[in-house]
């Protein structure tokens, strides 16, 4: 009984089991995370929005901040039976504004590309594929089966990120 | 290749136009009871009555989350008594344009409620910057927000059938994808909206934002408005909130941010409340296929 879930801005999902596959629909400067446990398969997804939590706001969504989300995420994903060591990760999204050389202060892309993986790495768990950056919304697919990553331009095609089940893969790309 | 619009596109393009659904004589009807001093909100709830896919349209806007009232508003007359003359008049507004901002819009690559969602996310962010810096014009910044790209409704066509050579104009020239519109097409969706609201008779301050909102500074004197618009849609672009085929391909202008007195903790924050409100709006975004006409 397998499900179709979306990964709402700020949300986090996790399902354990094939069969599931858990999309995030229009991925501009935020970062759909995929995290798999291929033992398990226990697959979740975060929609980070913006790299770091304002400390003093409570009641947010812990997936709304790269800082928050992927320690929620990892939790969320051991309490259904993962093991934290085994995960592995792929992530897109992160896309800037269209200004040619020109510096912005809505690099909110950019500097969720960097928390992102600054925050994966304190967790020791390998990114294993990503696809960051340019000026292109994106839609991210997880399936739970074998830990596939696919990724849509929107307006263009879907391709393979990553296939984060497969045991064989090498250790991951330079952060 | 020939970039400039030939003169039959632009005739197409008034047709298309010309063909579009008029503004509901309802919202007309309010919109002039708005502005006479003598109306009573009896009078303007009644006009709104008429209509009862638009009258359950403007009570549900009214009970959403971005009026913040105390207790469910039931009746059309405590509506009007509790918002205002002018909100309910934008409210009217908004209600009559859900079906056409609902709609596909396939040259964009935008599925079925995702230019909706977008209009939504960028009238929301328009009045979050209205308060944040002051400014008075917060209630028409909703309602600004939400009609900004209601271009794209007329303009879809000829985007689906030249989107590939937009784009690459767009990459080969280093422009935004709106610029690539104008080179390509002859016109684009800001000019393509004002044309549509110049057709509603909605007030000039609309017209003027819907035409500016990729540049305000190419206006003849400046409106603050449009410069709010600009700001909140580009945000929701960022955010990639009911973003389509052209991405985030668009620019802020500079010097947008000084204007407000926004820095970078600013815009973070404005973020984080746009995509807090889309998710308390979420019964707006699905909306039940009522047809208003």
């Amino acid at each position: 009984m397998g499900s179709n879930l979306t990964v709402g801005m700020g949300e986090i999902q996790v399902v354990r089991g094939a069969g599931n596959v858990l999309t995030a629909l229009g991925l501009g400067s935020c970062i759909g995370v995929c995290l798999y446990d291929p033992l398990t398969r226990v697959a979740g997804m975060v929609h980070v929005v913006l790299p770091k939590s304002q400390s003093d706001k409570s009641g947010e969504l812990p997936g709304k901040f790269a800082d928050t989300a992927i320690p929620a995420i990892v939790q969320q994903m051991v309490s259904m039976g993962a093991s934290a060591s085994r995960l592995k990760a792929a992530i897109a999204g992160g896309a800037q504004l269209f200004q040619f050389g020109v510096s912005s202060s809505l690099d909110v892309g950019a500097r969720n590309s960097e928390a992102v993986i600054n925050a994966l790495r304190e967790m020791g768990i390998p990114l294993q594929a990503k696809d960051v950056g340019g000026s292109v919304g994106r839609t991210l697919r997880l399936v739970s089966d074998n830990g596939l990553v696919m990724v849509r331009t929107i307006g263009g095609d879907e391709r393979e990120l990553a296939v984060l089940g497969n045991i064989l893969a090498s250790s991951g790309v330079a952060a | 290749m020939n970039t400039t619009g030939t003169p039959e596109k632009l005739q197409q393009l008034v047709q298309t136009i010309r063909d579009l659904p008029a503004l509901p004589e309802v919202v007309v009807r309010v919109m002039r009871l708005a502005e006479d001093p003598r109306s009573d909100a009896q009078s303007i709830a009644r006009v709104i009555a008429t209509d009862q896919a638009m009258a359950a349209r403007v009570l549900k806007l009214a009970n959403s989350a971005f009026y913040g009232l105390p207790r469910r508003v039931s009746t059309l007359s405590e509506a009007v008594v509790i918002l205002g003359f002018r909100t309910i008049k934008n409210l009217a507004i908004a209600a009559s344009t859900f079906e056409l901002l609902n709609r596909e819009i396939a040259g964009y690559w935008l599925q079925r409620g995702e230019l909706w969602r977008h209009s939504l996310a960028c009238a929301i962010g328009a009045q979050l910057i209205a308060q944040r810096v002051r400014l008075s014009v917060a209630e028409e910044a909703f309602v600004a927000g939400l009609l900004h790209d209601i271009g794209k409704v007329a303009i879809n066509l000829f985007v689906r059938e030249q989107f590939d050579q937009i784009m690459e104009h767009a990459l080969r020239e280093r422009i935004p994808f709106v610029e690539a519109e104008q080179a390509v097409l002859g016109f684009n969706h800001a000019i393509a909206g004002a044309l549509i609201a110049e057709k509603w008779n909605l007030p000039p301050s609309l017209v003027s934002v819907i035409r500016y909102h990729h540049q305000p500074s190419q206006m003849h004197e400046p409106e603050t408005l449009v410069s709010v618009v600009h700001l909140a849609d580009i945000l929701s672009i960022t955010l990639g909130i009911g973003i389509g085929g052209d991405g985030l391909y668009y620019t802020l202008e500079g010097g947008t941010l000084a204007m407000f007195g926004l820095e970078q903790p600013d815009i973070d924050a404005l973020c984080g409340q746009i995509v807090d409100y889309m998710a308390q709006a979420a019964d707006l975004q699905i909306q039940p296929e009522v047809a208003v006409r």
